[in-house]
């Protein structure tokens, strides 16, 4: 979907990368910022809705944890939406901003982790914006690094190669196989750190 | 992990469980382990919460992405 920083063009395609990097975390930070300032208007309002959101993380995490754990896959409350192939045909600057921005934003395309609704409910929780922007900003910035990664193996090699780029999926979708054992310790994490300030 | 594998194990063949599904039952204990030790930091410290946060923040974003 981004091209390969090589050649004559290196300096606009790198220029393009980082537009792209930048729009995926801003955006990611702004919907972090937004719900941890409606978090901080409607806690205000009915403080007690914070205890139930912790009662929902701890649940939510602890189940989705252990789904993990048996590979299951449960549906996860999502669009179904991905960003079209056609979109890389425009290749330019706009582009890169518009597929970062949709990608940052995460609720636009399709989710199939449970992390990231906890991750809004904790910004809601926190009800800071500050907290709330900068997680999402990891998020944003976390989605967005795989999709560089065919590029940048490529700008070291000075050319592209269809079958590295194959092999470049293969040993990703296999890293992604493996990350299961994360999301659920994380998860089960959430679920212990939930229950604390439960308790506090 | 290795040690409480192997001790899973033997105890599973000892008792006769074909049903013993070993890798859950070792993600199942260390989860709860982690998720213990996650309630104890953050009953000390809140900020650790946030630590937390961040890693959950990270691993969502690379599981979020299907294909580079």
């Amino acid at each position: 979907m981004i091209s390969v920083p090589v050649g004559i063009r290196k300096r606009t395609e790198v220029g393009r990368l980082l537009v792209f990097v930048a729009a995926a975390t801003a955006s990611a930070a702004t919907v972090g910022a937004i719900t941890g300032w409606l978090g901080s208007l409607v806690l205000r309002i009915t403080p007690e809705l914070h205890f139930y959101s912790l009662i929902g993380l701890a649940g939510v995490s602890i189940t989705y944890g252990t789904a993990e754990l048996h590979s299951a896959k449960w549906r996860v409350p999502s669009r179904t939406w991905i960003i079209p192939k056609r979109w890389a045909l425009l290749g330019n600057v706009p582009f890169a901003f518009a597929f970062g921005s949709v990608l940052g934003a995460g609720f636009l395309t399709i989710i199939t982790f449970i992390g990231y609704h906890v991750l809004l409910i904790s910004c809601f929780s926190l009800a800071d914006w500050r907290v709330g922007g900068e997680l999402m900003s990891i998020f944003g910035l976390a989605r967005a690094l795989p999709v560089l990664l065919t590029p940048i193996t490529y700008s070291r090699f000075g050319m592209y190669d269809a079958k590295a780029a194959l092999q470049a999926d293969q040993w990703f979708t296999k890293v992604q196989g493996r990350l299961w054992i994360l999301r659920s310790m994380t998860l089960f994490a959430m679920a212990g750190s939930s229950i604390a300030a439960l308790t506090r | 992990m290795v040690l409480l594998r192997l001790v899973l194990e033997k105890i599973s063949n000892r008792s006769g469980y074909l049903g013993y599904n070993g890798s859950f039952h070792i993600g199942l204990a260390l989860s709860f382990s982690i998720a213990l030790i996650a309630f104890a930091t953050n009953a000390i410290s809140p900020n650790l919460q946030l630590v937390n946060l961040a890693l959950l923040a990270a691993v969502t974003g690379v599981s979020s992405m299907s294909s580079p």
